[in-house]
């Protein structure tokens, strides 16, 4: 298309736009509103993730060995580990070290007194790829039981939780982000329509005197992407300056959720800003394009 | 220029619009298609826009045979030829200027021609004066102007008119007419469909008479009356 070409398609677009400005104002307000609560739930299911992202690098499994196992039996125990599919590192603790852990974690060493080292068990800490794939690294320890494994300790009700948790929200936020955007497909069709059989005559005119369909098409079209366009910049705007306060309110307000880290807002906004204008101009576009339609066939 | 071969159109109602049509039209002619009110002349006009299609029968515009043109080749089609309406049919959101230039447009010519031409088919329909202004500000007379500036400027081999002075007192109908003959005189074929009996008697044309869809009558330099009552 010729830049003159799209000067005049974009001219008659804000005519468009202009001329039925409460029609154009429904349809804004109408993608803004449903841009506005995929932008939040967006912003929601951002921070949940990072949470649960947070959460999950501190879930690991421990591998207690018998205090019977020799040098040679932990090396070669830990070496089998290590090949296990999904293990990502494989941290070695001693009864030493143990017993440190031990002593850091309590305000007062006394109550250990007389307990010896020894006395706390030698153990593996195995970090995997991904929770996903803690039940398969479970089973595979399970195979190595008879080389030496006193007991493996995991949180296994957590990840189970983390797991289902982080799921439903990918589930819901992406359907709930599906459904409103065909609901504003359907109101910018209706609204569009409306004024597209209001220059039905139009229409008509411009195909006597030799007009093509897309001549006739793009400036419906560019009024729909406008639309978009605009009703999505709005919300995310809005989103995006309040994003900070909101959290602000709710780090005074909770002082429990305090030690919680939100993500940074611009981690958030150079990926919604982007997919949500891209979501605007493609309702836009798609409910223009419905709408003429049916009146292009003279 | 234009040729039907035993053209019928019935509506899907059952109405005949044209029945077993034939006729032909060489390029440079002014011809009249006359008929009183449901004699099916613009069931004819709409036929060679091929708004409608017909029943049976063959019809060839331009070289063209109608029912072998593709949706997509249709806007070349109708840039062929100009057209005008008994309502005029302006866009009313463009002014006399736009109206027209919108027809260059259309045919993806230069700015500069657009800016070079439009004025002089203003000038010549004798509406230079009202380049800047939109279709309710102006009478009928100007209205129907401004469509035959728009129907022209792409200099078309043809001009399809369907009462284009059915909403003009004489007078201005008369203006129309003459600018309509001088079409024709630099080289235009011109169709007008028409039931003005001054108008026909006065232009002393070609005349093809229907009556109830069928050619009654077709006579060189005519008159009205000649069709009906015989000559
Ligand atoms: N859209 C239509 N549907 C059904 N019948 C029609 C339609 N248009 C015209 N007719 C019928 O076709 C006949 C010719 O009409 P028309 O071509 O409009 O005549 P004219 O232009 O000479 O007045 C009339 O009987 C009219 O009722
Ligand atoms: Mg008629």
């Amino acid at each position: 298309m010729s830049f003159r070409r799209s000067r005049y398609f974009l001219g008659e677009a804000f005519r468009g736009l202009i001329r039925n400005r409460l029609m154009s104002f429904a349809s804004v307000l109408t993608v803004a509103s449903c841009i506005l609560i995929v932008s939040v739930f967006y912003a929601l299911v951002a921070n949940i993730d990072f949470f649960l992202q947070q959460l999950e690098g501190g879930i690991s499994i421990t591998v207690i060995i018998y205090n019977d196992v020799d040098a040679a039996g932990v090396i070669n125990l830990g070496e089998q580990i290590r090949t296990i599919e999904y293990v990502s590192d494989v941290h070695y603790v001693s009864h030493q070290q143990a017993f440190e852990i031990a002593m850091e974690a309590f305000e007062d060493p006394e109550i250990f007194y007389g307990i010896l080292p020894e006395n706390f068990p030698r153990s593996f800490n195995i970090e995997i790829v991904d929770i996903q794939y803690h039940d398969t690294v479970l089973a595979a320890l399970s195979s190595l039981s008879n080389m030496g494994i006193e007991r493996v300790m995991h949180a296994q009700n957590v990840v189970r939780m983390v797991t289902t948790v982080s799921n439903m929200v990918r589930w819901i936020s992406g359907s709930l982000i599906f459904v409103l955007a065909g609901v504003s497909i359907i109101i910018i069709t209706n609204t569009i329509r409306i004024t597209v059989s209001a220059r039905q005559v139009e229409i008509n005119i411009m195909k006597y005197v030799g007009a093509t369909d897309w001549f006739i098409r793009w400036p419906f079209l560019i009024e729909g992407i406008l639309i978009g366009v605009i009703g999505s910049l709005l919300p995310v705007i809005i989103v995006w300056s309040g994003y900070a306060q909101v959290i602000r309110i709710v780090q005074e307000g909770m002082p429990l959720v305090e030690f919680i880290e939100f993500r940074p807002g611009h981690e958030i906004f150079i990926i919604l800003f982007p997919f949500v204008i891209f979501l605007g101009a493609l309702i836009g576009i798609i409910g223009s394009g419905a709408s003429i339609r049916r009146h292009l066939h003279v | 220029m234009i040729k039907l071969t035993d053209v019928t159109k019935v509506y899907e109602n059952g109405a005949r619009g044209i029945d077993n049509v034939s006729l032909s039209i060489e390029p440079g002619e002014f011809v009249f298609i006359v008929g009183t009110s449901g004699s099916g002349k613009s069931t004819m006009v709409r036929l060679l826009l091929k708004e409608l299609e017909p029943t049976s029968g063959k019809i060839v515009v331009n070289g063209a045979e109608l029912s072998k043109l593709t949706r997509k080749q249709m806007p070349d089609y109708r840039r062929k030829m100009g057209v005008v309406f008994q309502d005029f049919k302006l866009l009313r959101n463009k002014t006399v200027y736009d109206n027209v230039a919108f027809a260059m447009q259309i045919v993806r010519a230069s700015n500069r021609e657009i800016r070079r031409t439009v004025p002089q088919v203003l000038a010549m329909v004798g509406l230079a004066k009202k380049a800047r202004a939109y279709p309710n500000q102006l009478s009928g007379g100007e209205q129907q102007r401004t469509a035959l500036a728009r129907a022209i400027v792409n200099q078309p081999p043809l001009l399809l008119c369907d009462e284009p002075t059915g909403n003009l007192d004489p007078e201005t109908a008369w203006e129309i007419m003459h600018l309509l003959e001088n079409i024709n005189i630099n080289g235009t074929t011109v169709v007008v469909a028409t039931h003005a009996k001054d108008i026909v008697d006065g232009m002393r044309k070609r005349v093809i008479g229907l009556s109830n869809g069928i050619i009654a009558k077709d006579i060189e330099k005519g008159s009205y009356d000649d069709v009906y009552l015989g000559v």
